[in-house]
């Protein structure tokens, strides 16, 4: 058998993963749908951790209002297209990383199926519904695992999907709320997404390498006006999607 | 007496300060639904269809198990916290 070899970087993820499961890190696919507060500090977490290949989708031009929770975005990108500001902080963190950087939004793009092929665990960080449940009927179609992280304000829910075996998004809201009709109705503080991107990211790398984890059919919720956390049953149904 | 959690859009809307509300005298969903229309005028429209179900865009648990959405005659007896949780997408 060939002798594993665990870079410096990683070391202290040993006792977590053992060298096979860094190996098997490396070896993982995921994809990221939006990288802005919530799925920038997926993406940060998931490099660092060892995830080998990433397919980011992030549509759009850095804004000033960005900069108080998009972990990839500075000053100077103000103006720069998303993606561009993203890569240049991605390739620093780790340049061996495989990322395919898409300047679309996931309803921009016309062949998604292709381009998830292969993927191991889907990031659902959209702030519009209609690409939540784009995402969510993709990953039902292609029998992949979703984690979905989302916030208003203070309050926030992480949960995960198995195709077939959990509850699926459209279970759990089968409608979104009607006031969120785009991308600018939601009150952020950094904390929130950023919380929110490390659990999803946790429970990302626990799918990947024991194709299970903790917010299987289950939802973290938070809200940080009182520190109040829980985890919460999602409906037990039969998936019909 | 159950404590309930309403969401943040909601808390905005019907000016409900942070934390959990202490709501006397309900034993079922419908009537602690009841009770928050009294506190604050409107928001029965924001938790429950013209029918009575639950909105489909808000999930209610009770101790962190939801409730089927026609199921608003459920008991919240012994019931400690009442979750009220909207559909959310910040990202």
């Amino acid at each position: 058998m060939d002798q594993i070899v665990t870079e410096e970087r990683y070391v202290r993820q040993i006792p977590i993963m053992g060298e096979t499961g860094i190996q098997r890190l490396k070896q993982s696919k995921v994809f990221v749908g939006r990288c802005g507060g919530v799925g920038g500090t997926v993406v940060n977490y998931l490099i660092r951790s060892g995830v080998g290949n990433l397919i980011c989708a992030h549509g759009g031009k850095i804004v000033p209002e960005y900069l108080n929770r998009m972990q990839l975005a500075y000053e100077g990108d103000v103006g720069k297209p998303c993606i561009d500001a993203f890569r240049d902080k991605t390739e620093k963190i780790n340049p061996a990383t495989e990322i395919e950087y898409i300047g679309k939004n996931i309803t921009e793009i016309d062949n998604l199926d292709e381009v998830l092929d292969g993927v191991d665990v889907l990031i659902d960080a959209h702030p519009l519904f209609e690409e939540r449940y784009e995402l969510n009927d993709t990953a039902l179609r292609l029998n992949v695992p979703m984690v979905s992280g989302a916030m208003y304000g203070d309050e926030g829910y992480v949960f995960s999907i198995l195709p077939k075996k959990t509850a699926c998004l459209r279970c759990l809201y089968p409608e979104r709320p009607k006031f969120w009709t785009n991308i600018k109705v939601f009150p952020a503080l950094g904390m929130g997404p950023g919380i929110i991107g490390c659990s999803m990211a946790r429970e990302a790398i626990e799918l990947l390498l024991k194709n299970e984890s903790p917010l299987l059919g289950r939802m973290l919720h938070f809200d940080l006006t009182d520190m109040d956390f829980s985890v919460l049953e999602m409906p037990q149904v039969d998936c019909p999607h | 007496m159950p404590n309930v959690k309403v969401a943040t859009r909601l808390r905005e809307i019907y000016e409900i300060p942070p934390g959990a509300l202490s709501i006397n005298d309900a034993d079922t969903v419908d009537s602690v639904v009841a009770a928050l229309e009294d506190k604050f005028p409107g928001i029965k429209g924001d938790l429950l269809v013209d029918d009575g179900a639950v909105r489909p865009d808000v999930v209610i648990y009770l101790d962190g198990q939801p409730i089927e959405p026609t199921n608003t005659s459920a008991s919240v007896t012994g019931v400690g916290t009442i979750r009220i949780i909207q559909a959310m997408a910040g990202g």
